[in-house]
């Protein structure tokens, strides 16, 4: 991959953020218009590298909170406005009850993640006996 | 009953129960044990990373937003998408006299089916080497029992001395019986109940080699006896790079545990050529810019700091050292070459094995003019020091008058007496494997062919002369060989036994 594709492609990612630095659909779709209209050389290349970085960038966005119980709306909003708080900015969250957690909670931000479970406790203990 | 119980209650009491906060990452390429990984933002250098099915890796490449990591273990069971988590802990491996007589992997497993290792303790691979306050210079020899090299190329505790030539010429053979000297010379220390003695314990690290190889080597040093004051690294050919790779350092980091408790430690890399080749594997599946002979930029820090930890440590520091002998394999006697040039520089001396010597059947085949030891002389015992002092000068002119007497008829009588002398030498130097000669019994030998002893004998009987002086001195001029092993030292009384059993001995020699 060539440094002018990796700068043009910051460029286009950043052509493709809100002021907050979040990944909007709109921006998206007016970056690949001009393109087709511009058609850079490597063309093929530079949207396979604008697609790996678009990927990442959605992914650094997202927090995917996996929960030992059912979910329903009052948790949700809770847990909501809690993350928030937390990270002082906005995300999109997804919800998805894991029952290999037993009971608890996994919220992975970024490449970060929190775990209280009864998996991590148990996992932990038998850490704890054979180290 | 209720105590068992109460043990795991307080176990899981004493359990923290806040969230654990771990740093993830997610498969992003896989091939030949390195896999590159998404994410990992708090990932440390040389950091260990759990994959699933409790597979690890270490981190090698930080990038930008990607991760290189050498995977140990089972790859097979990986795939692109798992998720990889950082562990805060950097790769380290048990270390402790409880490794003595095992025969463990490049993280420290064992792998002879003699159960678990129980050692207390363990020590990174990776570490900073001893710097320049707790360092001392080189002043005890480290006696390999092989002639040819404590006479020429003698080795001090804390030397590094380079073992070097083309294939099949001994270089692992000299290494062996080094290390079967330091078993045989530890028997006997531990034996006299002298409390100054200080054993020599020994680590082998087999890079990329046959397994059959390695188990020949576990043989001859079981037979020999040697085994329970030795501990094998394996990293065999079959092994992924990765553990190749990391072996010499695994292995270096179980012989500084010796070096900082205050005992000494003698360790081969056999050998660093393959070692080389490993890390060219993996850092060319890393894309990291390839230099000369496809090697990365960082080659020589491979090896000079590996090399670098071994040392010998001052009074302050503990007074243990940790020699190294590593190994490195030539082609076509091409002592030139990237790798070998590399390695000469960082060590402080070179035994060279040459070819053409080893067909000729004088074995080892050491190269005179060729391999030198830039610390080791100062470490020889005064003895030995004195009737040894001269022989690599006569060996090498013996070699040059040789060459140039093949088209001379007529030869003055200096030249054939330096010939004669020279072929006397070459014969006498000759020795078997795994049949390490004391110092003592050394000294006597090469006393007797300073004193003209071997003069008047042909020189094809010359070896089974020496076999027959070394037997005696072993039998029956003991008397003189513990005044030198007890003495260090050859002083007039000590000559005159000397004189007296050596003359002995001809007598009876036919």
């Amino acid at each position: 991959m060539s440094a002018k594709i990796k700068s043009l492609v910051r460029v286009l990612l950043e052509n493709s953020s809100d002021e907050d630095g979040i990944i909007q659909k709109g921006l998206v779709e007016d970056v690949l218009s001009g393109l087709k209209e511009a058609k850079p050389p490597r063309h093929r290349e530079v949207l396979r590298e604008y697609l790996s970085q678009v990927g990442k960038a959605i992914h650094k966005q997202k927090i995917a909170i996996e929960l030992g119980c059912s979910t329903n709306d009052d948790l949700i909003s809770s847990i909501k406005s809690k993350l928030t708080q937390f990270t002082q900015t906005s995300f999109d969250c997804s919800f998805e009850h894991n029952e290999n957690l037993i009971a608890g909670y996994r919220i992975r931000i970024v490449d970060d993640v929190y775990e209280d479970s009864i998996r991590s406790r148990l996992f932990k203990l038998s850490q704890s006996f054979t180290s | 009953m209720s105590s068992i119980t109460d043990l795991i209650r307080n176990e899981i009491e004493s359990l923290s129960n806040d969230a654990t906060r771990t740093n993830v990452g997610t498969i992003s390429t896989l091939a030949d044990g390195v896999a590159k990984v998404d994410g990992l933002s708090k990932v440390m250098y040389n950091e260990m990373i759990e994959f699933p099915n409790n597979v690890l890796g270490i981190a090698l490449n930080l990038e930008e937003d990607s991760v290189g990591c050498v995977l140990l273990g089972d790859v097979s069971s990986l795939k692109e998408g798992d998720e990889a988590r950082t562990t805060g802990k950097l790769l380290s491996v048990p270390v402790g006299k409880e490794l003595l007589g095992r025969v463990v992997d490049a993280v420290g497993r064992p792998m002879d089916g003699n159960g678990a290792i129980n050692a207390s303790q363990s020590f990174p691979v990776e570490r900073i080497a001893p710097g320049i306050i707790p360092r001392q210079s080189v002043d005890q020899p480290l006696q390999t029992g092989i002639m040819a090299v404590d006479s020429m190329v003698p080795i001090g505790r804390g030397q590094r001395e380079l073992i070097i030539g083309d294939r099949s010429t001994g270089k692992t053979t000299i290494a062996i019986d080094t290390i079967i000297n330091q078993a045989k010379i530890n028997k006997q220390g531990e034996k006299s109940g002298d409390e100054n003695f200080r054993p020599v314990y020994c680590i082998y690290v087999a890079v990329g080699q046959k397994n059959a190889n390695v188990a020949r080597t576990i043989k001859t040093l079981e037979d020999s006896g040697a085994m329970e004051y030795v501990t094998i690294v394996s990293a065999p050919a079959a092994d992924n790079p990765a553990n190749q790779y990391l072996a010499p350092y695994a292995g270096c980091a179980m012989g500084e545990w010796y070096m900082e408790n205050g005992m000494d430690a003698l360790i081969v890399y056999d050998d660093l050529s393959k070692h080389a080749v490993a890390y060219r594997q993996i850092s060319l599946i890393l894309k990291r810019p390839s230099g000369r002979e496809a090697y990365p930029g960082d080659v020589f820090y491979l090896h000079s700091r590996l090399l670098e930890r071994s040392a010998r440590l001052n009074e302050n520091s503990g007074n243990g050292s940790l020699t190294a002998l590593p190994i490195i394999e030539t082609q076509m006697g091409d002592v030139s070459g990237y790798i070998p040039t590399n390695v000469i520089s960082i060590t402080d001396g070179q035994i060279f094995l040459e070819t053409d010597l080893f067909n000729k059947g004088i074995r080892p085949a050491v190269s005179v003019g060729l391999s030198v030891s830039r610390v080791g002389s100062a470490a020889q015992i005064k003895a030995y020091k004195k009737v040894a002092g001269k022989v690599k000068l006569e060996l090498a002119q013996f070699r040059e008058l040789a060459a140039f007497s093949q088209f001379e008829s007529d030869l003055d009588a200096a030249t054939k007496a330096s010939l004669d002398r020279g072929a006397r030498i070459v014969e006498l130097f000759k020795q078997t494997a795994s049949n390490p000669i004391a110092v003592e019994v050394q000294t006597a030998i090469m006393w007797a062919m300073q004193n003209d002893f071997f003069d008047s004998i042909p020189v094809e009987d010359i070896n089974r002369a020496t076999q027959s002086l070394r037997e005696y001195m072993e039998t029956q001029g003991t008397d003189a060989c513990e005044l030198i092993y007890n003495t260090g030292k050859l002083e007039e009384d000590t000559e005159q036994k000397l004189r007296g059993a050596v003359e002995d001995w001809k007598r009876t020699f036919s």
